[in-house]
């Protein structure tokens, strides 16, 4: 079946106000399939042009997170940029640039979106997204500090609420407020310390050791949320 | 390539399964993931490609975290 965007969008809509219905399900399982050609063609392309890096891929969206997105951000279901998406995990943000800019040859009309310059609620990354036969692919670039961060952004949400990788407020909840305290914090942190490089060798005491903190740091933060959470 | 389906209690923060596919086997792997993902509503089922389990490790380590191991030690010593 050939999809419009009209199509697409009004299945979109009825879903961001009615839900996954059994009919509605199904042509979302086949419009989400649809773009798994593209991811495809990317991955492929990625280990061409960058053998030495070690892509991963999410071929297709759970239903679940598109209601959520399509609910959370009003966006058009035609225009969802996540729905097939890879990874490439880099050490730092001079890989980060290179690979970015190796990624813009091979894709030469791919959007890129630099969440280091305005980071999503703590957020921060390079999307480099193009666009292969009208499905968007979006692939993560991330340092690995920025990969820790949105991992552990993840684990926290996981146990406080997933509303909380959106910056949702809620208030008189501590959980929330504790929470989001803490992923802003180290989020700062990370940027400064990664907007700092300033030469081989002058942070990489510091670039080995930080890991490891922010680990146990956020580590110990969710098993006390746990606690918190089965206790009430 | 591999692919990989994992079945994740978000809740728990718990990696229930993990399931290895041939990279080429796209069609087994998808059916096994539509089949999964209604007869675990409660469970977030995700299929992921990777060369390795190693590498997913390193670049969706949310599902393989030590978040439970470190919520069991906590509750050991209380």
């Amino acid at each position: 079946m050939t999809w419009s965007h009209s199509q697409i969008n009004r299945l979109g809509d009825r879903i961001r106000d009615a839900g996954l219905g059994d009919g509605d399900r199904g042509k979302l399982l086949e419009y989400r399939a649809t773009f798994v050609p593209a991811y495809e063609r990317v991955v492929a392309d990625i280990s061409k042009a960058l053998p030495d890096l070690k892509v991963t891929g999410r071929p297709e969206k759970t239903p679940d997170s598109i209601v959520a997105k399509l609910r959370r951000t009003k966006i058009e279901l035609a225009r969802m940029q996540d729905i097939a998406g890879c990874r490439l995990n880099v050490e730092r943000i001079r890989q980060q640039d290179d690979v970015v800019g190796r990624l813009i040859e091979v894709f030469p009309e791919a959007r890129v979106i630099d969440r280091r310059a305005r980071p999503s609620f703590g957020y921060r990354a390079v999307h480099v997204i193009p666009t292969i036969n009208d499905r968007q692919v979006e692939i993560q670039v991330r340092t690995l500090l920025q990969a820790l961060w949105a991992n552990q952004s993840e684990r926290l949400a996981d146990v406080v609420g997933t509303d909380l990788k959106y910056g949702v407020v809620v208030p008189g909840d501590m959980r929330y407020e504790r929470a989001a305290g803490l992923l802003a914090r180290s989020s700062a942190m990370i940027a400064t310390l990664e907007e700092s490089e300033m030469g081989d060798g002058l942070f990489d005491d510091l670039f080995s050791e930080l890991p490891d903190r922010l680990n146990a740091l956020v580590g110990a933060f969710v098993t006390i949320m746990t606690f918190a959470m089965e206790a009430s | 390539m591999k692919l990989f389906l994992l079945r994740y209690d978000r809740r728990r923060g718990e990696l229930i399964s993990i399931a290895e596919f041939g990279g080429s086997d796209f069609p087994a792997a998808n059916k096994e993931l539509l089949r999964a993902e209604t007869a675990n509503p409660e469970l977030e089922v995700v299929l992921l490609q990777a060369e390795s389990e190693e590498q997913l490790r390193k670049t969706h380590g949310r599902y393989f975290g030590e978040f439970r191991e470190l919520a069991d030690i906590g509750r050991t010593a209380v």
